[in-house]
């Protein structure tokens, strides 16, 4: 495991170096990547029960070459919702645990007796270092990925390593932006990590179109960011309810369930404007005393500020050096679709955001890293991840250029099986890009034919519908 | 037949380029000129999986060519060229040409027309032989169906057959439907001459009110849309089957993957009868389903008198969003189950296994009656056993009828397997190039519309046949259950679920004239009924 975790800290190093336009580690990095993708297989192989039987059944044992793992031996990312819908129906959490130990490195001995929603699960796992992050899609079947705190630490120190430079990017004319600068040359990833939780963001306060706490997708990314914020304000100021959410897509089968969604559809519906003018409120009074903005949200989220701003006349200009971030698709749960371009106008238009400043990220739960689109369009992959494009068949492509479904070898997924092919049809592009970034990158997105519509874009953008 | 085409230059392959005509009214409409370099560029800035390109007046479906020998595909295309279609010419608004014309023509002359349709076609063999062949290039259904869809096409068109769909289906107060089809009838039961009358001979002096009149009943034709689906070749012709049965001024519009099938007819009217009124208000187009131009007019109030919509969820639902005031007769998108009694493990399994392949195999699984699911009385390792011998079973048709799996259809699988369904009980038969057929023994709650419906049975446990009752609802079409006894046992339980047809298990693909379908009759909603 000393070698594996070695193996983690150079790539987010070099993670870090590619990010600030370094390109002299990558060959390196790249034998390194699949040194540790190799090992994890390895690992996945005999500690992964669920994905042992599948390498077994295909004929395979304890080690594989990087490339027989791509043609064989990578996930659907359905394999996160492969328990039975009956037991959180029937609020069976010791047979949900059961399942989660099958496809995670540990066995999980949590006593889970009494529990009787996902939230007192998650939590109770929790309490055993456990931590777990869910995501849905149409049809309401909860994805459950399940990480030990320090995978999720490495997670987000790689994430903080590789963003931050390209943050910093478009940040260069402010004070924040150069105590980092001067930091990211000087200090380790760990340490910068440090450094950005102990300073925070200073002259920044976070708006976030989100829960004030929960563990489904864009909100668990909400939960790390806050504390990085001296002030910071959320949409909903409750935490948001796995059963209560599962409920309102799926029917409510006890009381409980009853009480939680119908709380989760005052919060989200019936006090939607309320909560739009509080935080409206909030940016305005934080604009006032000279602080810059972080706003980050969902596309769908981000229209429906605009919206109410149009329709309560309260023109915000913030100031300069705000910060917009968009995650979670462009398409909602009723087939709905933001445009991309004239959200960027609008939040131009209505914010005074420049457009350097409004930055999209990719990302899902299955995988630890986010991407953020560069200002030319694309989507950059870190070194850290190894990107599979496959055909139809689900045969590697063996091109980084191209359409096809988006796989990944995530070295950093030590905990649970990171070699997964999700449910998107990309479109990739590699080599030199103008904004400094070198490498594969993904510049279209869509569903794969037959595939449910996912994303925070998605779930939340429903319950109101 | 062969005549018409070759003086169009129709229904040849010219190095992959096949020419297609429209029948509009009785008018056959054939494409332009187009080159295959024109049609090839028409797709080169689409996606792999775009089927249809419009450039300018002309309409090209893409269907990928599929090596018969090894059931995979070449990586080359067929290109069908249509004409480009003008969706106004299609809606018949000169109702009192129909009710002079067409809606005045009895019963035996839409028989007649049948049989000089059958005629034709009989007279051209060869050439439907010829066209069979055009379509195995790039059929997904393997060559045995294909075969077997060109003589049934024959039994199909049968005179006897259409007088007793009509007949039956048509049928009131036990009077036989081809009566009312041919006029007025009238109804033996006297009409209450009612309050007003009764109060009327009070008031006037002039004539009788309260004498109860003589009441008459008649089907009266109406002009129908059919929006036909792809998914058995068959569809096509049971549409146009319908129309013509009812002397309807139709429009057939046909699908994606079986064009070819519906122009047939439409070629067989224009050479056998083609100034006979049916002919005459016949048409058999193709448009791009959801193309707002086309559709926006067509299911515009009044142009249509019934829409008949058959197809994928999406589909279905966005006809009936579009066309929310014209009738509507959704054959929606339905599946097949089998039930399994215990029985079976007492020294039968292969009988019922071998008697559940034959549900699976109608239609490759892609039907509306094909056995999609089944439940088997038993415990966990019981239907492990089934699932093992149910595999083999379909081995064997594998052997007899080589499958056809698309690309896509094979990823899906996969993804299953290695996916949302990896802790299932997988027994999967395998050619060279893959899956051939498979069974899996799904423990929970299985999403059907994740089913890839290509010779994969999904098999679920169940403690007794009984508990698969909640699982049924009006989604289930039809219902095979092993042993008679317990069919028998169930049948009012499972039929009250909303499933149309309960029948012994191997016997799903039965049908004869006259049969309910969905749970009508469908004839029936394709008149209207008037009162004289």
């Amino acid at each position: 495991m000393n070698r594996q975790m070695e193996i983690c800290q150079k790539l987010i190093a070099a993670s870090r170096g590619w990010a600030s336009g370094k390109r002299g580690a990558l060959e390196e990095a790249r034998k390194l990547r699949r040194e540790l993708l190799e090992a994890n297989y390895t690992r996945y192989f005999k500690n992964i029960p669920l994905y042992r039987k599948i390498a077994q059944e295909q004929g395979f044992g304890p080690s594989a070459g990087i490339d027989v793992i791509k043609q064989h031996l990578m996930l659907d990312a359905g394999i996160f919702k492969s328990y039975e819908q009956n037991w959180l129906d029937a609020g069976d959490y010791s047979a949900m645990t059961d399942w989660l130990s099958g496809i995670f490195c540990h066995r999980i001995g949590t006593d889970v007796s009494g529990v009787t929603s996902i939230d007192d699960w998650i939590e109770k796992l929790g309490q055993d270092s456990i931590h777990v992050v869910y995501s849905s899609g149409t049809s309401g079947a909860f994805s459950f990925v399940a990480r030990k705190r320090q995978n999720w630490e490495l997670a987000r120190t790689a994430n903080i390593a590789g963003i931050t430079p390209q943050i910093l990017d478009r940040l260069q004319d402010g004070f924040t932006g150069r105590v980092f600068q001067s930091a990211l040359q000087s200090k380790s990833p760990q340490e910068l990590v440090e450094l950005l939780v102990k300073r925070g963001l200073p002259g920044y306060d976070g708006v976030f179109l989100g829960f004030r706490q929960g563990r489904m997708g864009n909100q668990a990314l909400m939960e790390e960011l806050a504390p990085l914020f001296g002030h910071c304000a959320f949409l909903y100021e409750i935490s948001v309810s796995g059963s209560g959410l599962r409920s309102l897509r799926r029917g409510a089968g006890t009381a409980e369930e009853r009480l939680l969604a119908g709380k989760l559809r005052e919060e989200v519906v019936e006090r939607k404007m309320q909560n739009y003018i509080r935080l409206i409120d909030f940016i305005e009074a934080s604009t006032r005393q000279g602080q810059k903005m972080l706003i980050f949200g969902a596309s769908y989220q981000f229209n429906e500020l605009l919206e109410i701003m149009c329709v309560r006349k309260r023109f915000l200009a913030l100031n300069r050096g705000s910060l917009a971030l968009v995650g979670g698709g462009w398409k909602s749960f009723t087939g709905e679709a933001v445009s991309r371009q004239s959200l960027v106008e609008m939040l131009e238009d209505k914010l005074g955001l420049e457009s350097e400043k409004i930055m999209e990220g990719y990302s899902m739960t299955e995988i630890n890293l986010l991407m953020l689109r560069c200002r030319h369009g694309l989507f950059h992959i870190p070194p850290i991840i190894e990107p599979v494009l496959l055909d139809v068949e689900l045969n590697p492509t063996g091109s980084q250029e191209g359409e096809g479904a988006f796989g990944f070898m995530d070295p950093l997924a030590l905990d649970y099986p990171g070699f997964i092919i999700s449910g998107d049809y990309v479109h990739m592009a590699s080599g030199e890009c103008r904004c400094g970034l070198t490498g594969p990158a993904v510049d279209q997105i869509g569903r794969m034919p037959g595939s449910e519509i996912k994303g925070c874009g998605g779930i939340m953008g429903s319950v109101g519908a | 037949m062969e005549k018409l085409c070759l003086r169009h230059g129709l229904l040849g392959n010219d190095s992959g380029l096949v020419r297609i005509p429209f029948l509009v009214k009785g008018r056959l409409m054939v494409p332009p000129a187009i080159s295959l370099k024109a049609a090839e560029t028409a797709f080169n800035d689409a996606g792999k999986d775009t089927v249809w390109a419009e450039p300018g007046n002309v309409q090209i479906l893409r269907e990928p060519v599929i090596e018969r020998s090894t059931m995979r595909p070449t990586g080359e295309y067929i290109y069908q060229v249509m004409p480009g279609l003008d969706p106004g010419e299609l809606v018949e608004r000169d109702t009192e040409k129909l009710a002079d014309g067409l809606y005045q023509l009895k019963t035996d002359e839409i028989l007649s027309y049948i049989e000089c349709i059958i005629r034709v076609l009989k007279k051209n063999t060869r050439f439907l032989a010829g066209i069979v062949e055009l379509m195995r290039q790039t059929s997904e259904y393997p060559d045995k169906f294909l075969d077997n869809w060109a003589t049934s096409v024959f039994t199909s068109l049968n005179p006897s057959s259409a007088r007793q769909m009509i007949d039956s289906e048509l049928a009131y107060r036990g009077v036989a439907g081809s009566r009312y089809l041919d006029g007025w009838v009238e109804v033996p039961a006297a009409a209450d001459s009612g309050w007003l009358a009764s109060q009327a001979q009070s008031m006037f002096t002039a004539g009788r009110f309260d004498v109860p009149g003589k009441r008459y009943i008649r089907a009266m034709p109406v002009r129908q849309l059919h929006i036909t689906a792809g998914n058995a070749p068959d569809v096509p012709l049971v549409s146009i089957l319908r129309a013509v049965l009812t002397k309807s001024a139709a429009v057939i519009k046909l699908p994606y993957g079986a064009v070819i099938p519906g122009i047939l007819f439409a070629l067989a009217a224009v050479a056998a009868a083609p100034q006979h009124p049916i002919t005459r208000n016949l048409s058999m187009v193709y448009w791009q389903g959801g193309d707002e131009k086309i559709e926006g007019q067509l299911f515009r109030p009044g142009a249509f008198d019934r829409i008949v919509v058959w197809g994928s969820p999406r589909a279905v639902a966005s006809v009936q969003s579009r066309a929310a005031f014209t009738r509507t007769i959704c054959l929606n998108p339905r599946y097949g189950i089998s039930l399994i009694g215990r029985e079976a493990f007492y020294g039968r399994l292969e009988e019922a296994a071998a008697r559940a392949s034959l549900d699976v195999m109608i239609y490759n699984q892609r039907a509306c009656t094909s056995s999609l699911v089944h439940y088997f009385e038993g415990t966990w390792e019981q239907a492990s056993e089934y699932a093992r011998v149910l595999s083999e079973a379909l081995k064997k048709w594998d052997e007899a009828v080589p499958n056809f799996v698309s690309p896509a259809v094979s990823g899906r699988i996969m993804r299953m397997r290695r996916g949302r369904y990896a802790g299932a009980g997988w027994h999967v038969n395998s050619t060279g190039s893959g899956f051939s057929s498979g069974v899996v023994v799904v423990p929970g709650a299985f999403d059907i519309l994740e089913h890839p419906m290509c010779r994969l049975v999904v098999v679920k446990p169940a403690a007794r046949l009984e508990d698969a009752l909640g699982d049924i609802d009006q989604f289930v079409s039809t219902a095979g259950v092993y042993p008679e006894r317990r069919r028998i046992e169930l049948i009012e339980k499972i039929a009250s679920r909303g499933v149309s047809s309960v029948l012994p298990l191997g016997q799903c693909e039965r049908v004869y004239p006259g049969m309910p379908h969905d749970g009508m009759l469908v004839l029936g909603q394709l008149v209207d009924w008037k009162n004289g």
